[in-house]
């Protein structure tokens, strides 16, 4: 081995603490990239694996009450799989109280597993033969989590009006609810605010008077690249008017919103493992500029015995590339770590039952090689500085640079600690800002982060604020447009309008509709362009559905209701909401086209609290039979934000990863820092001065740059935020970009403690010097 | 009994499994007001038995007491306060803080101790020559000039001790003469207590005792009526 080569691995031993430090950055960022795009994929996986192994459908339909055999005649029609089941809408009261929760009663057999939409049980048991009569119920995973309920718990259901009271024999996982969600016509509700209860469907059908009848089909296609087209032929399957309505998995919320959700994911890791290279990129060319300027020496004298610049340029180069090698080696291991992390993290998070974790091959050499070029690209600029160094100048020790006279006379008359502090500052500006922006760069995935979280909130108190309605009451079912008045004369409402809640096919797909009334004061509609509703043919969709069906104001649309009814409507606004997916058209018209004379609940204005708990014996909201749930505006609210927090577990790894890499860059900078002023130090210790005032320098110095780096932090943590919600506000949520003056004064408080926290680590070296070791350094 | 006595000191290092006695058994007794030069070639432990005496450095045996501080009791502490009160040193490179100007690093070790004095400051300034020079930096100043300020910053607080690692070490030969002078006068006029480690010759035309070191030991001393 060359004496040179031998140099470099003496250099890097040397140097150690610093190479350990460009290693740790650079296996963050390979093990971040890698351990991000490895989790996107197996969160993918994860769900197409509880797809399939739980068989979620392809095709729901919806029926009218239909012959349990009629699944038969689906299955030899159309050459697939069918399960039926009878499906209602419940009203769940807990303990004693007659509060109501709204719920799904989903009637399955006892005798056998579902062949279609099974269910996973992760505690208590499945239903057996001998449950047929017996009031018992299997909780979903989520609404049992919410309203800490387990096995051998009891609940009221109430159907029709008539309640049972049930006991919970199991809690199940299902694949068709992995994040709950109501009729999307209506407000999402929270995990807590709606249960989905599976029953025998023997007792279900007793309960409900439909006797061998079922009026949800389920079907999957054994081929599975066989498209909802191809597999009904284009025709309704010979049901006619019994189908309300045909969902395709895409359409399904919870399939639909995990997919928005992952394609949210995939769009920010992108983005971070993109700045999480730059940053880690800047990071290694910050410590190998410091390093090379620390070897100005020893360039000068190795050009002076006659080393000529290239052999130079290559031996950092192999100094660099060594370091850059180890980091991304070690990044694979952590990206391992990292991507199972993340998939246990979030897949708990969202209840996945089944999780998949794998390392392909592609995506981890990708994070090498981007890992190593990004290192290699930042260094490129000192390694060329390097070789350009004159050796006369180059083997002068030191460098003496003095700061500027501004910072010298605003100084002068200032304390040691402080003088020094400042002037240190000024004589190495560019250094200091260098810092300030490393800092910054580390900011930007924890502040983006928060900023995106703060525009959901944001968006959804926007929206919620503007509402005059005080509540929203469902009703089980279509009941006569004269309930309302039922409504009106309950004490502490002041007003009441009827909605009317239903579907209709879109071009090929499915969208909830909500009939207002046309003098309508409660339904805001949330028109973003366009206008509301004034004419009976008039139809205000929602900015997505309009998107996604390629309509603009003014087009006709044509819209198949239940029974096969159509009708075309002109497209006079879009609306936007923080959840997209819903269209408004008159209530007449709605009546008239799906349940004539008929409404499905309320928007209601007054006090709540009265209309559900009445004084004495007036008649409350619960005490209507047909009332399944009231949602006060401020539930509805609470709902939507912990909604949110559903999908906060990648905005939460992606905010610990950030401070993760934005401590590793900061203690790189503040330790090389430290580290590279030895000599400056020593002698202060060696003529006296105590550890407090070094310390104090310090302390004193990061302020400043800490300072700068929140500074910047602000500008472009609100840059990236702005492009993060960008990349996530596609689908699912439509959110407005909110970077409120107490996420900078944030910024400037996590920059302060970013640098601070790596700080106690510079405070150790500095007590630890040894002072012989510094002046004999200098001695000599 | 004198200023510093040093008895019985030995100093070592490991490197692996050797070890590397760098001072041997030495005694000595310094009177307050000498003048010592210590001479030796490289690696004769000079510079180490200097270190010691300053403070900076630990014996691995032996007792060192200067102006009545046992060195060998101290923690890190009373160490840096023994430094800052008794003992002033000239590094070779003179290691100035950059950031500050000549009349604030000869200020420095005083505002250590809590004082301020620019009176005293621009005096000594002037002293070493550099009257007016006192608003510049290091950057600002010749390798001699900047040696001046070191002296300047050792000299300040008025030290019982003075301690010189190579002053001149790093100067042209005029240079040299014009400090090697100058820390003469200081030691005369004074009355402080001034030790050199050295390869320079012309020290012994000036130093009250040379001891002669090597192999960490000490091998001839003479006073200034010998050498003359």
């Amino acid at each position: 081995m060359g004496v040179l080569i031998r140099k470099v691995f003496r250099d890097i031993a040397a140097m150690r603490t610093r190479a350990v430090l460009v290693v740790v950055l650079i296996m963050m960022s390979v093990g971040l990239y890698s351990g991000l795009e490895q989790s996107g994929v197996d969160l993918h996986r994860s769900y197409e694996r509880t797809y399939d192994e739980l068989n979620l459908a392809d095709i729901w339909m919806d029926t009218t009450p239909v012959p349990e055999n009629t699944t038969a005649h689906i299955e030899s029609t159309f050459n697939v799989k069918a399960d039926g089941r009878l499906v209602t809408d419940i009203r769940i009261e807990m303990g004693r109280s007659t509060m109501g929760i709204r719920g799904l009663a989903i009637g399955i057999p006892a005798e056998r597993r579902p062949l279609i939409n099974d269910i996973d049980i992760s505690s208590g048991r499945y239903f057996q033969p001998g449950d047929i009569g017996s009031n018992v119920v299997i909780l979903e995973k989520h609404f049992a989590d919410a309203r800490g309920i387990g096995t051998g718990d009891e609940m009221t259901i109430r159907a029709a009006g008539t309640g049972i009271i049930v006991k919970c024999i199991g809690i199940a996982i299902s694949p068709e609810y992995l994040i709950v969600g109501g009729d999307p016509g209506q407000l999402f509700p929270s995990d807590g605010s709606y249960g989905v209860v599976f029953v025998p469907l023997q007792n279900l059908q007793n309960a409900t008077g439909l006797q061998g009848m079922i009026n949800n089909i389920c079907i999957r296609s054994p081929d599975p690249n066989r498209t909802f087209e191809e597999v009904l032929g284009g025709k309704d399957p010979m049901l006619g008017p019994s189908i309300q309505r045909i969902q395709r998995r895409e359409d399904v919320w919870s399939y639909w919103s995990l997919e928005q959700d992952l394609k949210g994911f995939d769009a920010l890791s992108d983005l971070i493992s993109a700045l999480v290279l730059i940053i880690a990129g800047f990071g290694t060319g910050m410590a190998i500029s410091r390093l090379i300027a620390s070897h100005r020496r020893e360039i000068g004298i190795m050009k002076a015995l006659g080393v000529d610049s290239g052999t130079i340029f290559t031996n950092y180069l192999i100094l660099t590339s060594l370091l850059a090698l180890t980091g991304a080696g070690l990044g694979i291991i952590a990206g391992k770590i990292i991507g199972m992390a993340t998939v246990h993290y979030y897949g708990n998070s969202l209840k996945i039952p089944l999780l998949t974790n794998s390392m392909d091959g592609s995506i981890f050499g990708e994070g090498f090689m981007f890992g190593v070029g990004m290192a290699l690209l930042f260094s490129i600029v000192p390694l060329l500085l390097s070789t350009r160094l004159k050796p006369v100048e180059a083997m002068m020790s030191t460098r003496l640079a003095r700061p500027g006279r501004l910072s010298s006379r605003l100084t002068s008359g200032s304390g040691l600690t402080f003088r020094l502090a400042v002037r240190n500052i000024a004589r190495r500006k560019e250094r200091a800002a260098m810092t300030s922006l490393g800092i910054a760069l580390a900011l930007i995935l924890p502040i983006s982060m928060i900023a995106l979280f703060g525009s959901m909130a944001y968006t959804v108190d926007e929206g919620f604020d503007a509402e005059r309605w005080n509540a929203i009451v469902s009703f089980d079912g279509d009941h006569n447009a004269s309930t309302i008045q039922d409504l009106r004369a309950i004490p502490g409402i002041d007003e009441a309008e009827p909605i009317m809640v239903g579907y209709g096919l879109v071009g090929d797909k499915y969208y909830g509709f909500r009939g207002v009334a046309d003098n309508s004061t409660l339904v805001r509609q949330d028109i973003v362009e366009g206008r509301r509703l004034q004419n009976p043919q008039d139809i205000v969709m929602d900015e997505m559905v309009a998107d996604e069906q390629g309509y603009v104001i003014g087009d006709l649309v044509t819209i198949r209701f239940v029974g096969n009814v159509t009708a075309t409507f002109t497209l006079v606004g879009l609306n936007s909401v923080i959840l997209q997916g819903n269209c408004y058209i008159s209530l007449h018209v709605m009546q008239a086209l799906t349940s004539p004379g008929n409404i499905s609940g309320a928007m209601l204005r007054g006090d709540i609290s009265l209309a559900t708990s009445p004084s004495g014996n007036a008649t409350g909201l619960f005490d209507l039979p047909y009332v399944i749930s009231v949602t006060g505006r401020e539930e509805a609210r609470e709902n939507m934000h912990e909604l949110i927090l559903e999908f906060s577990p990648f905005i939460n790894v992606f905010l610990v990863l950030g401070l993760m890499i934005g401590v590793a860059i900061v203690t790189t900078a503040v330790i090389i820092n430290v580290d590279e002023r030895t000599v400056e130090i020593g002698t202060m210790k060696a003529i006296g001065a105590p550890d407090s005032l070094l310390m104090g320098v310090i302390a004193i110095e990061k302020f400043f740059i800490a300072l700068g780096g929140g500074l910047f932090g602000i500008i472009l943590g609100r840059e990236a935020a702005r492009a993060s919600l960008e990349a996530f506000s596609k689908g699912l949520f439509k959110l407005s970009f909110d970077f409120p003056g107490g996420l900078g004064i944030r910024t400037v408080f996590l920059a302060f403690i970013l640098t601070y926290i790596p700080l106690l680590a510079a405070f150790y070296m500095v007590r630890k010097l040894r002072v012989d070791k510094v002046v004999k350094q200098v001695s000599r | 009994m004198g200023l510093i006595q040093l008895t019985n000191v030995n100093k070592g290092y490991h490197m692996g499994e050797i070890d590397i006695p760098v001072l041997t058994e030495l005694d000595m007794d310094v009177e307050a007001g000498e003048l010592v030069g210590f001479f030796g070639p490289s690696g004769s432990g000079k510079t180490t038995l200097l270190n010691i005496i300053a403070g900076i450095d630990h014996p691995t045996s032996g007792e060192v007491v200067v102006a009545g501080n046992d060195l060998h009791d101290m923690d890190a502490k009373e160490l840096s306060r023994y430094r800052r009160e008794v003992v002033g040193y000239i590094f070779q490179f003179y290691n100035l803080l950059p950031t500050l100007t000549a009349e604030e690093n000869v200020a420095l070790p005083l505002e250590l101790l809590g004082r301020k004095d620019r009176k005293k400051v621009a005096t000594i300034l002037g002293k070493v020559g550099l009257g007016d020079k006192l608003d510049r930096f290091p950057a600002q100043l010749s390798g001699g000039e900047q040696q001046r300020v070191a002296i300047a910053r050792a000299l300040v607080k008025e030290p019982r001790v003075l301690i010189g690692d190579e002053p001149t070490g790093n100067l042209d030969a005029k240079t040299s003469r014009d400090i090697i002078k100058l820390l003469r006068e200081l030691n005369a006029d004074l009355g402080i207590t001034v030790l050199i480690a050295t390869h320079d010759p012309n020290y012994r035309q000036v130093v009250s005792r040379a001891v002669s070191m090597e192999g960490g030991k000490v091998v001839t001393e003479e006073t200034s009526g010998e050498q003359r």
